[in-house]
Formats: C-alpha cells, sequence, structure tokens
C-alpha cells in the first residue's frame, strides 16, 4: 500500500510540473552573473557580474536580443566594491542601483543610488537618502513603470527578520520613509523583489521553508496597494539550488532570472525562461522621438504623461539628450495627454487614447517642438458642450502656459480660439472668441499682464480637418496659442 | 616581533568572513569563495616603489675585564633613515589570497654618537709626556652599506583595498660597507694626534676617519607589511604601505677586538661583539597597474 501512495505523489508532481524551457544566456561567466534587467525597446540588457572577486554593472546591446559581448558601465556608477542590481525607468534615462562602499557618500554597508544618463553616459550619481537608506543592507531596487514606487530589500531591524522587502513612493518632497510588506516577508530572508511594467505583477526570491531548497522564486501581484499571498513558482524555475531576481519581459511570454543549479558556467548565471508561468497585464509602450521642427535636432525634453480620466499624472520623463527618444508605459483602457516642454522651444501638447488590448503593443509618438520666436501650438482646455467655461482637467495646461510666460517675459501670444463646422457660422465665432477670452482671464488671473496676450475667434473658418467625421470635428474644437514675433 | 604577528591574524581573521555584495547581505558563502574565483578574469599587478627605512642597528657589547665609559659602547645601537626603490609583481590566486614579490635597491644607513673617556696624553713645550688622565671625548659613527633584495610574499586580501604581505627577503650585498668615524676631544687640553708617530706635531681636537670593508653576507629576514590601495582610475593605484623587516641572519659574525682606549690609565679590555643585526622599519609608496583577463 505505501508503495502505491508513493508511485502516486511522484506521478502527481510529475503532472505538475510546468513544460517551461530554461536556456542560458550567452554572456554568462566562471563568475556570478545575476540580477537582469532589460530596459525599453528590448535594446539593452544590464546585468551584475563578478569579476575579480567584485561586483560591477555591464550592459550588452542587440537589436534582436541576441545579447553577445558586455561592456562595464564607467567608473562614476562602478567605483564601489561592490556595484550592481539595477532599475531603470522606461524612458531610460533614470537608474537607481546598489553599491557597497561607493565613492559617493552612503549611510553605512550597502546603500541605493540613482543615476542620469547624460549624453550617453550614467552619471551624477546621488544617494536616494535617508527615508531609502539606512546604516544596514539596502538593494536590490525595482521600480514601477511610472517612476514612482520603489521596492528593495533590507536587512534592517524592523522587518520580520533577516531581509525584508520594503516600498517607498515618490512625492514631489522626494521619496517617503520605506515601510515593510509584511505579507510578502517572512523571517528568512527575501531579496530581489520585481515589479513589471504593468505595475502589478510582483516576483522575488525568498529562502523561506517549504520551497525547493535554497533560495526560489515567488510570484504575488499587488493592486491598489493591497498584495496577494505569494506562490512559490514551483518547477523548473525553482530547483533545490538557488534562484533569484525573477525579470519579466515585457509584452512577451519570456522572463530572465538567475540560478546556481548545476549545468551552468559556475556560480550564478542568467537564465531565459518561456514561457514565463508568471504573466504580466498588457502594457502599451509609448515611444516617440522629439525633434527640433526646423533643424532636425534631436532634443532632451520633458515628456508628461497624464490620465485624463483620473487627472493623475502618471509619468514625468527626459527624452534622451543624444536621440531625442522617450518612451513611457501606459495602462490601456484610458484616455491621455502628452506634452513636451523644453528651454527656448514652445511647448508641446496633445491628447491620444488607449484601447483596451491583451495583447499589448507600441504606439509611436513622435514630437516636434518650434523654437520660441514663431510657431504655434495646440492647447489642452477642456469646455463642456457649447460652454466656454473652462474644466478643472484643464488647469495643468493653463499652468503650463503661465510658467512658459513667465519664463518668456518678452514674449507676446494670441490665442486663437476655433470651433468645428456644426452650428451658426456667427454663433461659432461667438464661442470660440469666448473659449479664447476664457483661456486668457485665467492668464491674467495668474500674474500675466493682458497687453501680453491677444484673442481671436475664428469659429469654424480654419479647420484643421475637412472630413466630417467625429474624429476630425473633435480635431477642429481647439485653442490654439501662436507666438507673435517681436517685430 | 610577536606583536606584530599577533595584529596580523586578528586582523585576517576580522577580515577574511565573507565580504556582503549588491545580491547577498551576507555575501557569498564561503563555500562558494574559492570554487567561484574565475581564473578568466585572474588579475595581476606590475609598478613601482619608492620608500624610506628607518634602520634600527644593534649588537650586545661585552668588556672582559669590563671597562666603564668607553666611547665605544656607543656602538651598542644605532639608527637612521635612508632610501630604496624597486619593482614589484602582485597576483591574486582567489579573491583573499595572492602573490608578491619585490626587487629592490635598498640602502642601509645608521649611526650614533655617544661620549666616554679615553686616554690623554699631554706634552710639554719641549715634546715630552707632561701628564696622563682620562678626559672626555665623543665618538660618532654613521655606517652605510645597500642590497639588492628580493622579497617573497604571501598576500592576503582583507578588502579590496587594504592588504598585507607575509614572507622572506633575502639581501644580496651591493656595496661594500663605508663606515664614517668621528672622534671629538671635549677637554680643551687633550688632543688626538693624526700621526701617532708624530704625536706633538700633529694634534687635532676631531678626528674623522672613514673605514671600506666588504659587506659579506647575505642575510635573510621575514618581512610583514600593511597596504592601501587608491586606485586612480579603474587599473591604476597608489599604495602606501608600512612594512617591518625582522632579520633572522645577523649582520655580521661575532667579533672580539682589544679596547685599548683607555689601556693607560685603566687597563685594555677585551670588547666583543654579539648578536650584530639590523631591522628595518620601512614606509613606501607604490603606484601599481593592474593587468586584469577579460570575461
Amino acid at each position: 500500500m505505501k508503495k502505491l501512495i508513493l508511485l502516486f505523489i511522484i506521478a502527481a508532481l510529475s503532472t505538475n510540473a510546468q513544460n517551461i524551457e530554461i536556456v542560458p544566456l550567452e554572456t554568462n561567466s566562471a563568475g556570478d552573473d545575476f540580477a537582469p534587467f532589460l530596459t525599453r525597446n528590448k535594446s539593452e540588457l544590464y546585468i551584475t557580474a563578478e569579476k575579480s572577486g567584485r561586483q560591477y554593472l555591464f550592459v550588452s546591446k542587440s537589436g534582436d536580443m541576441n545579447w553577445q559581448s558586455l561592456s562595464q558601465l564607467g567608473r562614476d556608477v562602478n567605483s564601489g566594491t561592490q556595484n550592481g542590481s539595477v532599475a531603470i525607468t522606461p524612458d531610460g534615462q533614470y537608474m537607481v542601483f546598489a553599491a557597497y562602499e561607493h565613492d559617493e557618500d552612503g549611510f553605512g554597508r550597502t546603500d541605493l543610488y540613482s543615476a542620469r544618463k547624460v549624453d550617453g553616459e550614467w552619471t551624477d550619481i546621488e544617494n536616494l537618502g535617508v527615508a531609502i537608506n539606512s546604516p544596514y543592507w539596502d538593494s536590490n531596487p525595482t521600480i514601477t513603470s511610472d517612476g514612482r514606487t520603489l521596492y528593495f530589500s533590507s536587512d534592517r531591524p524592523g522587518g520580520k527578520g533577516n531581509a525584508d522587502i520594503y516600498v517607498s513612493t515618490r512625492t514631489r518632497e522626494g521619496w517617503t520613509k520605506a515601510k515593510p510588506i509584511a505579507i510578502l516577508n517572512s523571517p528568512e530572508d527575501d531579496l530581489t523583489p520585481h515589479i513589471a511594467y504593468d505595475n502589478e505583477t510582483f516576483t522575488f526570491a525568498s529562502n523561506r521553508a517549504g520551497g525547493e531548497g535554497g533560495f526560489d522564486i515567488y510570484f504575488s501581484r499587488v493592486k491598489n496597494g493591497v498584495y496577494e499571498q505569494p506562490q512559490n513558482a514551483g518547477s523548473p524555475i525553482n530547483t533545490s539550488a538557488n534562484e533569484y531576481s525573477y525579470f519579466i519581459i515585457t509584452n512577451s511570454d519570456q522572463a530572465y532570472f538567475s540560478s546556481d543549479r548545476t549545468g551552468g558556467k559556475g556560480a550564478l548565471d542568467i537564465y531565459q525562461a518561456t514561457p514565463n508561468p508568471h504573466e504580466p497585464n498588457a502594457i502599451v509602450n509609448v515611444i516617440g522621438t522629439v525633434t527640433d521642427e526646423l533643424s532636425g535636432d534631436m532634443l532632451g525634453a520633458d515628456v508628461i504623461i497624464t490620465n485624463l480620466n483620473t487627472g493623475e499624472e502618471i509619468g514625468v520623463m527626459r527624452s534622451d539628450d543624444e536621440d531625442g527618444e522617450y518612451n513611457v508605459v501606459l495602462i490601456p483602457g484610458d484616455e491621455y495627454s502628452l506634452t513636451a516642454e523644453r528651454e527656448g522651444y514652445l511647448f508641446h501638447s496633445e491628447r491620444f487614447s488607449i484601447e483596451n488590448t491583451e495583447e499589448g503593443y507600441d504606439i509611436r509618438k513622435d514630437i516636434k517642438l518650434t523654437p520660441i520666436g514663431s510657431g504655434r501650438t495646440n492647447l489642452l482646455v477642456f469646455f463642456d458642450f457649447d460652454k466656454f467655461t473652462l474644466q478643472d482637467i484643464s488647469i495643468p495646461e493653463l499652468q503650463r502656459i503661465v510658467r512658459f510666460m513667465n519664463k518668456n517675459p518678452d514674449l507676446s501670444i494670441s490665442l486663437e480660439g476655433h470651433t468645428d463646422d456644426r452650428g451658426d457660422d456667427a454663433y461659432n465665432k461667438n464661442l470660440s472668441q469666448q473659449r479664447a477670452n476664457s483661456v486668457k482671464e485665467y492668464l491674467v488671473e495668474n500674474g500675466i499682464d493682458d497687453t501680453r496676450i491677444k484673442t481671436v475667434g475664428y469659429g469654424e473658418s480654419k479647420p484643421l480637418m475637412n472630413e466630417q467625421t467625429e474624429e476630425a470635428r473633435a480635431m477642429n474644437r481647439r485653442v490654439e496659442m501662436v507666438i507673435i514675433p517681436a517685430n | 616581533m610577536k606583536a606584530y604577528l599577533l595584529l596580523f591574524f586578528l586582523l585576517l581573521f576580522y577580515f577574511s568572513s565573507a565580504q556582503e555584495d549588491v545580491l547577498r547581505p551576507k555575501g557569498k558563502p564561503q563555500s562558494e569563495l574559492t570554487n567561484t574565483y574565475s581564473k578568466d578574469a585572474s588579475k595581476f599587478s606590475i609598478g613601482f616603489e619608492v620608500g624610506g627605512n628607518y634602520n634600527m642597528f644593534s649588537q650586545d657589547l661585552t668588556w672582559n675585564p669590563p671597562l666603564e665609559n668607553s666611547i665605544f659602547a656607543v656602538t651598542e645601537s644605532g639608527s637612521g633613515i635612508s632610501p630604496y626603490f624597486g619593482v614589484f609583481f602582485d597576483m591574486d590566486f582567489t579573491q583573499i589570497f595572492g602573490f608578491h614579490a619585490k626587487l629592490q635597491y635598498n640602502t642601509i644607513s645608521y649611526g650614533n654618537s655617544g661620549e666616554g673617556f679615553v686616554d690623554c696624553t699631554t706634552f710639554d713645550e719641549f715634546g715630552f709626556i707632561s701628564d696622563i688622565r682620562l678626559a672626555n671625548s665623543e665618538f660618532e659613527y654613521q655606517e652605510n652599506y645597500s642590497y639588492l633584495n628580493l622579497e617573497l610574499y604571501a598576500k592576503i586580501n582583507f578588502t579590496n583595498e587594504f592588504f598585507a604581505l607575509f614572507g622572506p627577503t633575502i639581501y644580496i650585498p651591493a656595496s661594500d660597507v663605508e663606515s664614517e668615524i668621528t672622534q671629538r676631544s671635549l677637554d680643551s687640553e687633550c688632543f688626538f694626534f693624526e700621526d701617532p708617530n708624530d704625536p706633538a706635531n700633529t694634534q687635532v681636537s676631531e678626528l674623522n676617519t672613514t673605514i671600506t670593508d666588504d659587506l659579506e653576507y647575505t642575510r635573510i629576514g621575514l618581512g610583514l607589511t600593511l597596504g592601501y590601495k587608491f586606485y586612480i582610475n579603474e587599473n591604476v593605484y597608489l599604495a602606501p604601505q608600512l612594512h617591518y623587516h625582522y632579520m633572522l641572519t645577523a649582520l655580521n659574525e661575532n667579533t672580539t677586538i682589544v679596547d685599548d682606549t683607555q689601556a693607560l690609565n685603566v687597563y685594555s679590555s677585551q670588547l666583543t661583539a654579539e648578536n650584530i643585526t639590523a631591522n628595518h622599519l620601512r614606509l613606501s609608496v607604490a603606484l601599481g597597474f593592474d593587468i586584469m583577463g577579460g570575461m
């Protein structure tokens, strides 16, 4: 009887094993290779690798995710005795990494630092500060796609014991004091948290009891600050060896993770798992370039995405100084505004919707900025139907105009109101004039000299699109800001 | 020497536990430390080193029969500073252990001065001895010589910057010993004779003598070094180091001479010098260039 039961258990375990292909990366070495991080467009893979007993950050670049050679990041980042475990925002401009005995002062032991990409190089290193770091070991950062929530591991007292997972959010005043996530943590070591770009799908490693042995990968999800009870990822992701750093690849069925299982090149190696059993929600990647409309030069500019349904500013990022590229991850099913600002240029604003999708896809939105001195831009201001009262959702854009006017005190502008083709010409002309006046009134109330602002109502006389579709009419209903040349 | 060894092993114990890293708060498990050190990524360094010795000479002097206030008593000890320079080769086998070798041109210099009594013979205007007594005089000596040092060390890395070296040092003679001796009379009525055959006419109050002798013996010592690397860039570092060299072999064989500096007033005495040695405390700066294998 006993023998039959044993066979039944073995059979049950076998049928529960997932059919996942585990393949080591070509970049693995005889030393430790771990903490994989794949950036926007999947064109750069950052890893942490051991070299002569020290850990350094490396990057591999490829157009087709065929990772071959590694380049070590510069000394600005890699000046510590140990450096690595990186998280980068989707725009590729801001990095959080961990370092032990870095040249930049810390609070004791391993700390978290930030870096910015300037002219293609990671530099401008700063310690994340006392809200995040402690005199203890603080490492393994991961950051949400909007750059606003940071997760990391720390062995400071106050958790459940040993190393625990902590969370902090970014406000205008800076990072909030990090707090442990009780439901995820255990009395053992809980390391390498990772949040996927959908800001919900969560993974981490732990050597708590009840796993396959050593450190195992655990899956969870988070929504509105509530975390699901973590589940062991099971075999073949987990083995009796150690598994860490489970990284979910956006809009794909693959993941990377680190393991020191037998059969690798030695020590920790990075593996690719296909399919990833812990699928994230589909996300939409909005990518584009910011360029000078006249010269075509690539520009680094501040790009701001706002959810128009909630009014929440989803992300503020900067397009790359060298190639002008920006990237932001958005959740389908909402309406958004996109603005781009740069000193010396007229800002750009537009709105767009992202339909629900199960697949995830990329949207391309290239932005052309016009140098100050001439040009026009469409303003993201909203009015109720047949009214000229500004909706509250217009306030961010109106504030943007106020800042722009204050930064350029010699400029004068013309606010031009337009309507679609429905209704009486004279009525539309009057409505468009009144809408332009509403915008002027807001600006004057916020300190802009009214002699710098002209208003014109064009009604339906200057459409952008001549079609009579709802989309065309929506485009035609607008208020534009036009720079009045100095002469 | 015992104190230095104790400090060395205490530091070794403190620093040899696994260092934390960005993945694990307690670092890599000890069992994996040597297994995973990558030969593909092994590192060696070459470079230059310059520094200064603080030399500490000593010998045990015995007079038979005992002779008090001999001017030679000052030669019981001596100290001095001298420079050295050389090249080095450094290689790490694992994260903690490695090998270090130095080849140096090492100058040794030390001396001392002190007072004692010597026979003083005074002469009248006719050149006849008028008085014999003891007079106070000063004896000063300086010895200079050089070696070619070959130093072979086991290296221990406490951290990636802080290291220690321990091992044998071989001192190969590279010059003669030059001894500069100065004797000064502190008694206005007593003088030294430049020509003992014509003492009355060759009186001087200060007598300088230079003696050159063979530096015969290759010496073996033990060296202990503590150093710290300051990286200028990824592959170049400056490493100030503090060394102590304890010589296991004597500077010279035991020597016996006749001390007749007070023979006229007291007696001649047999002076034996034993345990003749010179140890060295050194401070140096090395300029090192890391040469690593690729990943």
